[in-house]
């Protein structure tokens, strides 16, 4: 068990998914379907029932209506890590030595 | 003219930085990071003349050093069901979320409120942008190497999936894998506004 999982969810959700999840799992509505759904239509197109299945779901469920900009907003953030300009006072810079040997060695290529 | 003409090599030698950055950020290991600046560099020199200055030269320079950061997991992977048994071998960390009846145990939006907002408007806020890079450090390495190449390069499934050393058919789930993860990290900091 993760000692730092969030809280459980609203005690309304948990009240109607005790009640409706047979109807849920049988049409393949589930969170859990929805979140997988939600991370997949971040690689490919999802095939049309896939796609209703998970607008209908997001429709009804207030607790995963935020998951696809919650996966959009991680790959921007992801991205954006990336892009993060450094200042060379860290190790994250290559050496003046280092600098200067590529240099050279470009020096001795001859362009095509 | 052809900006090509005008490209020396002091010119691409100032994105030496970025691009070691770049190496760094994907191989974590100095010295090969180095080789690869080199061998990109290097062949940036040999095909200068290809240079069109459609785009700036630091996004030339980038591109070709995707491809040399691809060659080099292509060249250091071992088989991709060695890497599957190894990425597999670990509980999954979406079964913890929901019970038996496909509902959630955990609250999944608790902490995360400003991923469903706007990140770009975030970007000044390096101590969110250091919190992702940790959390991304924190994926075991086939699936920080398969998520960074999917959602930061870009690359589609089965390219990244190879490139990755991992098979086309395991990629998908991985990549949910990799994605909760980094939702479950970036929970745990509670990315608020």
């Amino acid at each position: 068990m993760n000692p730092d999982l969030p809280p459980p969810p609203p005690f309304a959700y948990r009240l109607v998914h005790a009640v409706m999840w047979p109807l849920l799992k049988l049409l393949g509505l589930t969170c859990k379907s929805a979140f997988e759904l939600c991370s997949e239509r971040m690689d490919r197109e999802l095939t049309t029932g896939e796609a209703l299945r998970l607008r209908v779901h997001l429709m009804m469920c207030g607790l995963c209506r935020n998951l696809p900009a919650q996966f959009s907003g991680m790959r921007e953030f992801v991205r954006l890590s990336h892009d993060k300009d450094h200042d060379c006072h860290s190790d994250e810079c290559l050496s003046p030595e280092v600098k200067a040997r590529i240099a050279a060695d470009l020096e001795t290529d001859t362009p095509s | 003219m052809k900006p090509a003409n005008s490209i020396s090599i002091d010119s691409l030698m100032q994105h030496a930085d970025s691009l070691y950055r770049f190496a760094l950020s994907r191989v974590k290991d100095h010295h090969t990071a180095e080789d690869l600046v080199q061998d990109c560099l290097s062949a940036a020199w040999q095909r200068i003349d290809r240079f069109d200055g459609r785009s700036s030269l630091g996004t030339w320079l980038i591109g070709i050093m995707k491809f040399k950061v691809i060659d080099h997991y292509r060249r250091s992977k071992r088989t991709p069901s060695d890497q599957n048994v190894e990425a597999a071998d670990d509980t999954n960390p979406v079964d913890w979320l929901f019970d038996a009846h496909g509902s959630w145990k955990v609250d999944p939006n608790h902490g995360l409120e400003l991923l469903a907002r706007s990140p770009g408007d975030m970007a000044a806020d390096h101590e969110i942008l250091d919190w992702v890079r940790a959390c991304l450090a924190k994926l075991p390495e086939r699936l920080e190497m398969l998520f960074t190449l999917r959602e930061v390069d870009g690359l589609d499934v089965p390219a990244a999936a190879s490139a990755a050393g991992v098979t086309k058919g395991s990629a998908a789930v991985l990549l949910t894998r990799a994605r909760q993860r980094m939702r479950s990290c970036l929970q745990n900091h509670g990315i608020h506004p």
